[in-house]
This record gives C-alpha cells, structure tokens and sequence, in this order.
C-alpha cells in the first residue's frame, strides 16, 4: 500500500512537471529551440533502437566511471596519508582549495591542450571527485571522537582493531555522503568535458553536434540519457555501498567478540 | 610498584601537579581524594601513560593498567558484550558473562549503550576493565552516577575480584565513604598553587 501511494504520487509529481513543459513549449513555440515532450520521447526511443547509443553512452559512462573511480582511490589514500602526516595535510590543502574553487571550463580547457581530447573528460572527473572525497574523509578522521580514542590507547587496541572499531563508524557517514555529491558533480563536470573537447563517440559530442546542428530533440534526448544515468548510476552504487558498509559493521562486530 | 618521583605536569601555564611523589605496592587498593582540579585525574592519565609528565619520572612494574574513565565512553555501535570483548585478545564468553554477573548487569549483554542508564553504563565501563589482562586498575569516580544499593554492591564485588586476582587499583573519589570502604590507604592531594 504505501510503495502503492510512493509511486502514485511520484507519477502524479513527473505528470505534474511534464505539464510546465508543455506549457513553456506552448508559450516558446519555437519546437526547433524548444521540443515537446512527445518529440523529445519519441527521439530517445529512436535512439534506444540504434546500436550506437549503447556504444556512445558505454564510451561515456566508462569515462566517468573511471574519473569517479581513481578520484575516490586518490582520496582515500590522500586523506590516510594527510591523517598520518599533519604536514602532507598542510601542503595538500591550498591545492585541495585551488581545484574545488577553479571554474571547471578552466580545467577542461587546460587539460585539453595538456591530455588531448579522449583522456580531458576522465581527468576532470578525478579532478571535482578528488576533493570532495579528502575533505570529507579528512572532516570524518577529525571527528574521530577522542575520548574513545584514548580507550583505544588505554586497552591497546590492535591497528586493525582501531580501523574497526573506531575509524570505519567515524568515517564511513562522510565518505558515503562524499560518495553522493561526487557522483552527481562527476556526471556533470564528465559531460560538459565531452562537450567541449568532443573526444569521439561520447554523449557530450552528441550534445555539442545537436547544439550545432539546432536539433534540440536530439539535445534533449541525450541529456535526459544523462540524467537517466546518472540516477540509476547513484542509486545502484549507493545501494551496494550501504549493503557493503552494513556487511563491513557487522563483520567488524563479529570480529570483535 | 607504581612510583612517581617529584613529577610535575602543566596544561598550558597552569600548573597542576607540582614535584608530585607517591608509591602504589603491588596488590595495593588506594583511594585518591581531593579538591576538583587538585589532579586526581592528571595522575591516572599519567600512569595510564595517557600524558607525559613536564618533569620527573614515573616507573611501573605492572602492566599496561585497565582504565574507568569518568564517562563510560562505551562504543555507541557496539552492544555491552561487544564492548567488553573489545578488549580481549581472544574472546572468552565466559570471562565476559562473568563481569557482567560483578556488574549486575548480565540481562544487557545485548543492549546497546543508549540503551542503558548512565549507571548502567559506568557499570558496563567497569566490566570491560575487569577483563583487560592487567594487574594495575585506576578508577576514575567510577560510582558517581549509582544509586548507593547499586554502588555498595558493586564496590563489594569489586574488591572482591581485586582481591581474588591480587591487583592494585587507585580509586579517585570525593566521597569519604567511598574511599574507607574501598582502600586502605588514602592519599589526599592539595591543589599545585
């Protein structure tokens, strides 16, 4: 019953907004700068029938995958390595300041004369993850709380018994929620890389093209393949995430007793 | 033999202990009184090895010593008999049942801390340094969130166990009865200024 009324009312929410474009669309009517609904609909089923969009939109994907993945590692090594050694964080944290507050036009800019078209996107991706991913772990080791961690001194807790017991429960909150904006700034940042490099066969130089070529229902279609994506992509890693976490909470309790 | 030998200790500009010296025997129960900021505390967290002393010397033939702070600091994701085999090296069911039968608290082996009262939760403190290998316990105001029933008991089993097991302890308390019917031998310190 509930999931019942869940999904109605989500139905209701998206009929609701699909209804101000039509709106707009009525009010622009200009359907070669603004489509219809059922236009843009229609495209994208086109697309779905052609076997290039899954090559396209596997190009992309794995471009960002990567990024989201090297960028989360790096993090996570950086953060370890910043916790040791008060003075890494140190020289890390101007940098870590520079890449969150540099436009990403800049950066896409610079690594494409620097990395070439097909690496631009991926390197973009590690770029707006990285520190999203060490400030987060950083602010989690530092909540550590210290009076647990003078018990963990006081009974001579193990290394692993402290990563346990009292870093993971710490930290994992934190890189879970670096996790979520990450995923969603990478889509972003990844695609609008594609755009401006136009590395070939990705769904960014889709857009470019369609954004050249006035084919606004190709655009729309393509970046709704973008939203689609990025939503079933957060929603399906989150989820593994929390059962993975939850496994780790419970082995670590059992390794506990 | 836990000794100090004139040690001092500062936080910042403000001294509190001051050319400190005192023995604790081996097997010895001692009760630690004084006013709030004489350093009750600073000594524990200074035999524990918890701070390092400005000057002087400390030296410990015990073993690392088992810890009661004044909080519980219990680990919140952890049930009670998960934060007493923390820390064991290897997990003994029994040894753990058996604390918390001291502990009058075997029917919350599986709770949670915020499933318990802050005495329950001093008493779950006090269980799981019951089972840390050690022949040092330093207890610090370990009682002070029991009900006098509950303290009584506790302290009976307590020094039962320190007896049976031929520990040393130091209790810090501000209660007189406390320490009279804890310790031996009490050791009253004065402020450092």
């Amino acid at each position: 019953m509930n999931l019942l009324k869940k999904i109605g009312k989500g139905l209701a929410i998206a009929a609701l907004w699909i209804g101000v474009w039509y709106a707009i669309w009525a009010i622009v009517n200009e359907p070669l700068l603004f489509p219809a609904p059922h236009a843009v609909a229609k495209r994208l089923f086109e697309l779905l029938g052609e076997r290039s969009f899954y090559a396209i939109t596997g190009k992309s994907l794995w471009n960002i995958l990567k990024g989201v993945l090297i960028g989360v590692f790096s993090g996570c090594l950086l953060s370890a390595l910043t916790a040791l050694i008060p003075l890494a964080g140190d020289f890390f944290r101007p940098f870590m300041t520079v890449v969150k507050t540099t436009p990403v036009a800049s950066f896409i800019i610079l690594l494409l004369l620097f990395a070439g078209a097909a690496k631009t996107p991926s390197l973009v991706t590690i770029l707006i993850v990285l520190p999203i991913v060490w400030s987060n772990l950083d602010e989690g080791l530092r909540r550590i709380d210290p009076k647990l961690r003078e018990v963990a001194t006081v009974y001579r807790f193990s290394t692993s018994k402290r990563m346990k017991l009292l870093v993971f429960p710490s930290v994992l909150p934190y890189f879970s929620s670096a996790l979520k904006s990450a995923l969603g700034l990478a889509w972003k940042a990844g695609v609008a890389a594609e755009i401006i490099a136009m590395p070939r066969g990705t769904i960014g130089t889709q857009i470019g093209n369609a954004k050249l070529y006035l084919e606004s229902a190709d655009l729309f279609a393509w970046t709704l393949t973008v939203i689609l994506l990025s939503f079933a992509i957060e929603s399906v890693l989150l989820k593994l995430l929390e059962h993975l976490f939850e496994k780790g909470r419970r082995r670590a309790r059992h390794a506990s007793v | 033999m836990l000794r100090f030998e004139q040690v001092s200790f500062s936080y910042g500009k403000r001294v509190v202990l001051n050319d400190f010296s005192f023995t604790l025997h081996d097997g010895e129960l001692l009760a630690l009184m004084g006013a709030s900021g004489s350093g009750k505390t600073t000594i524990l967290h200074l035999a524990a090895g918890l701070l390092t002393p400005t000057s002087g010397k400390i030296e410990s033939d015990f073993l690392p010593p088992a810890v009661v702070f004044q909080e519980p600091r219990l680990f919140p994701h952890l049930t009670v008999r998960e934060n007493l085999a923390a820390v064991q090296e290897k997990t003994d069911e029994k040894a753990i049942l058996d604390a918390l039968a001291l502990m009058a608290l075997s029917e919350w082996a599986d709770a949670y801390p915020k499933e318990l009262s802050g005495g329950m939760q001093s008493r779950a403190s006090l269980a799981r340094a019951l089972l840390f290998p050690t022949d040092l316990y330093l207890f610090d105001e370990p009682f002070g969130a029991l009900d006098e029933e509950t303290k009584r008991k506790v302290l009976t089993n307590l020094k039962a166990f320190l007896a049976e097991k031929g520990a040393a302890a130091i209790l810090v308390t501000h209660q007189n009865e406390d320490a009279e019917a804890f310790a031996k031998r009490k050791f009253f310190l004065t402020t450092a200024d």
